[in-house]
């Protein structure tokens, strides 16, 4: 009788678990992203909303604005979704796949996720002349030649700013932005070191 | 407004521009006051809203990251600026997404109250604008700033305000009180010198001249009335001294008058009275002549006794006369109502048997009662009625008419007595000689009498304050008209 009992109190609780576990649980929460990118997506429209373009990236005045991703695609679904429709500094954004650095030049944002990690220095070697804002998440992005370098930190998405490549690719960085990175970078990197 | 009429005119002056002068200052000390109320309020509005604006502009990247911290740190900048105690930073859902407030108490405000634009309340000025980046509303910012700093500059304002108007009073008072003196000193030394003129009688006194102006010329025109004045006055006081003078004269000469005319009745009245003790001898040792010695005296003798008795008849009338007229003042009675009909019934009774003699009438109307000497009444009808009953025609019985009529036309009231005759009549050129004592018209052969009759009547009368006239035709009879007040103020 009393093993009986045992059962349905353990029955009872694992049922408050689950609907408690339910309950805190976000609605949106799907196979198509992790949290993590779907905050660098935000964030990837809100970073370009404030760089400014030297005029000779774009190919006409009502070209729009390209974000590109360099690779594999991490965000799934979820950077087309809030990208499209959006404008920015007169632009609409438009959400593109390229496979290849040269291909990517074209763009104004471009970002290159981890999984591009073994091609990053070739990558970025390419894209260092083009006005061109490279947005990375690995370690050793900035000292690549990355512009900004996506990091978690205490559960945060954070990120530092590498202003010396910004402004040697001619893309001009808000001061707001400045203020809101962990780290900034104005000197250019000695690349004997690496 | 009674206690304000009752100050003096320098009072009045200084309170007139010290209440005009003070409360114009005090309109444009509050309308400064107002002017900078408004302009200061104005500018605060002016630079909370570009505070604002900034603060927002650089709140933007922040709201776009949720970075609290970011924003909380740019919201920290308002510790630069005193007036502002709280700032905070809405979602665009108006969540309140960062907060900074100077005080640990500060609150950041209930965003279902947060509206755009400003609000005063409190003491409070609160400013909410939207953060628009790139055409999108990102959120709201709002702060809250401190009206201290305006209050403390207005109630310094409104103390140095206070502090000058102190001072300009001060100052318009000083300067009214020194002012003043060119309008009120002329006015107030024409009034000293009314009253010391009214106070000693002396029209000599001058105001001194003063400006050109009305008080001036008042001045001129109380200098001018006081010399007619004083030409008045002198003239007059001349005229006055002049009448004493002759009143002087006109007194001691009714005084000398009155004597002269007290001696004289005193000298009739003890003459008369003393001649009648030798006269009644002459007349007492004639009667016992003719009584004792009749025989012996002869017919001419005789004839000469009754001469001498005779005349010495008629000198006792003519005394007796003279005293009558005598006694009319020196026996004179107070005046008292006395019924004048009783009075000519008197008279009547006593002339009865020479009315009956002459076979005459005589005629009486009702009569008033008047204030009069009663014993003079009747001494006055008995002449009048005498004398008509004397001067009869031979060849007529005497008709006498006695009237009497109230006369109310000028007062005081007067009866107008009329005895009217139908005698002899006189000549109207001796209407007045009549009335003179010891005149006689006609010769003691043709009537007996003294002359005395009339001027008693006529001195009766002036003592009555009356008159007494006489109008005749020879051969047409006699009208004497009395006029006599029928009330004596001094009658018991």
């Amino acid at each position: 009788m009393s093993c009986h009992r045992r059962f349905l109190a353990r029955l009872g609780w694992l049922l408050l678990v689950a609907v408690a576990a339910r309950l805190t649980q976000p609605a949106e929460v799907r196979a198509e992203a992790t949290p993590e990118y779907k905050i660098k997506a935000v964030y990837l429209l809100n970073i370009a909303r404030f760089v400014k373009w030297p005029t000779n990236a774009f190919a006409a005045a009502d070209s729009p604005l390209v974000v590109c991703i360099l690779g594999e695609n991490p965000f799934d679904n979820e950077l087309q979704k809030l990208m499209s429709g959006r404008v920015v500094g007169g632009r609409t954004v438009v959400v593109k796949q390229e496979a290849t650095a040269a291909a990517a030049k074209l763009c104004q944002v471009v970002f290159i996720p981890a999984s591009e990690q073994a091609n990053l220095r070739l990558h970025l070697a390419t894209l260092r002349t083009a006005p061109v804002l490279t947005i990375g998440e690995t370690p050793e992005f900035l000292d690549e030649g990355g512009v900004i370098e996506f990091f978690v930190q205490q559960n945060k998405v954070r990120f530092d700013i590498n202003k010396a490549q910004a402004d040697a690719a001619g893309v001009q960085l808000d001061s707001q932005l400045l203020s809101l990175a962990n780290r900034v970078r104005e000197t250019p990197e000695k690349r004997g070191e690496h | 407004m009674k206690l304000f009429t009752a100050l003096p005119l320098r009072r009045k002056l200084t309170a007139i521009i010290m209440l005009v002068s003070m409360s114009a200052l005090l309109l444009a000390c509050a309308g400064f006051i107002g002017f900078e109320y408004y302009a200061t309020r104005k500018a605060l509005i002016h630079d909370l809203t570009s505070i604002t604006e900034v603060l927002g502009f650089n709140s933007r990247a922040a709201l776009r990251f949720q970075d609290k911290a970011s924003a909380e740190t740019t919201l920290a900048s308002m510790q630069a600026k005193p007036n502002i105690m709280v700032a905070s930073l809405y979602t665009p859902d108006r969540k309140l997404f960062a907060t900074w407030a100077r005080n640990p108490a500060g609150q950041a405000r209930a965003s279902t109250a947060l509206s755009e634009g400003h609000r005063l309340e409190g003491g409070r000025l609160w400013m909410v604008q939207p953060v628009v980046h790139d055409g999108e509303k990102i959120g709201y910012i709002c702060l809250e700033s401190d009206l201290h700093e305006m209050t403390n500059r207005l109630q310094l304002l409104a103390g140095i305000l206070c502090l000058v108007w102190m001072v300009a009073a001060l100052a318009a008072w000083w300067l009214s009180a020194k002012l003043q003196t060119v309008v009120t000193q002329p006015i107030l030394q024409l009034a000293e010198t009314a009253h010391r003129v009214s106070e000693r009688k002396d029209y000599s006194l001058r105001a001194p001249e003063s400006c050109r102006d009305e008080v001036g010329m008042l001045i001129d025109s109380f200098n001018q009335m006081l010399s007619q004045i004083e030409r008045g006055d002198a003239s007059l006081k001349a005229e006055i001294a002049e009448r004493k003078l002759a009143e002087e004269k006109l007194q001691q000469f009714a005084a000398r008058l009155e004597a002269s005319n007290r001696e004289l009745t005193d000298f009739a009245h003890v003459a008369s009275h003393d001649l009648q003790e030798p006269l009644r001898k002459i007349q007492a040792f004639g009667d016992r002549l003719n009584t004792k010695y009749a025989a012996t005296l002869g017919e001419t003798g005789q004839d000469y006794l009754k001469r001498m008795s005779d005349a010495a008849l008629r000198m006792q009338t003519l005394i007796t006369d003279l005293l009558q007229f005598s006694r009319v003042t020196t026996k004179a009675q107070p005046f008292a109502p006395v019924d004048l009909n009783e009075i000519v019934r008197g008279v009547l009774s006593d002339l009865e048997v020479r009315i009956e003699q002459t076979k005459g009438v005589v005629e009486v109307s009702p009569l008033p009662q008047i204030d009069a000497d009663a014993l003079q009444m009747r001494q006055l009808f008995q002449n009048l009625i005498g004398n008509a009953l004397k001067f009869r025609k031979p060849d007529a019985p005497p008709v006498i008419r006695v009237t009497g009529t109230v006369r109310n036309g000028v007062p005081p009231p007067r009866l107008e007595l009329v005895v009217q005759d139908n005698g002899i009549g006189f000549d109207q050129k001796y209407a007045d000689r009549i009335f003179v004592i010891f005149q006689r018209l006609h010769g003691r052969g043709e009537f007996e009498g003294t002359g005395i009759g009339l001027a008693i009547c006529k001195k009766i009368v002036e003592r009555h304050a009356g008159s007494i006239q006489a109008t005749s035709t020879p051969g047409d009879g006699a009208t004497f008209v009395i006029s006599l007040p029928i009330k004596h103020p001094h009658a018991d």
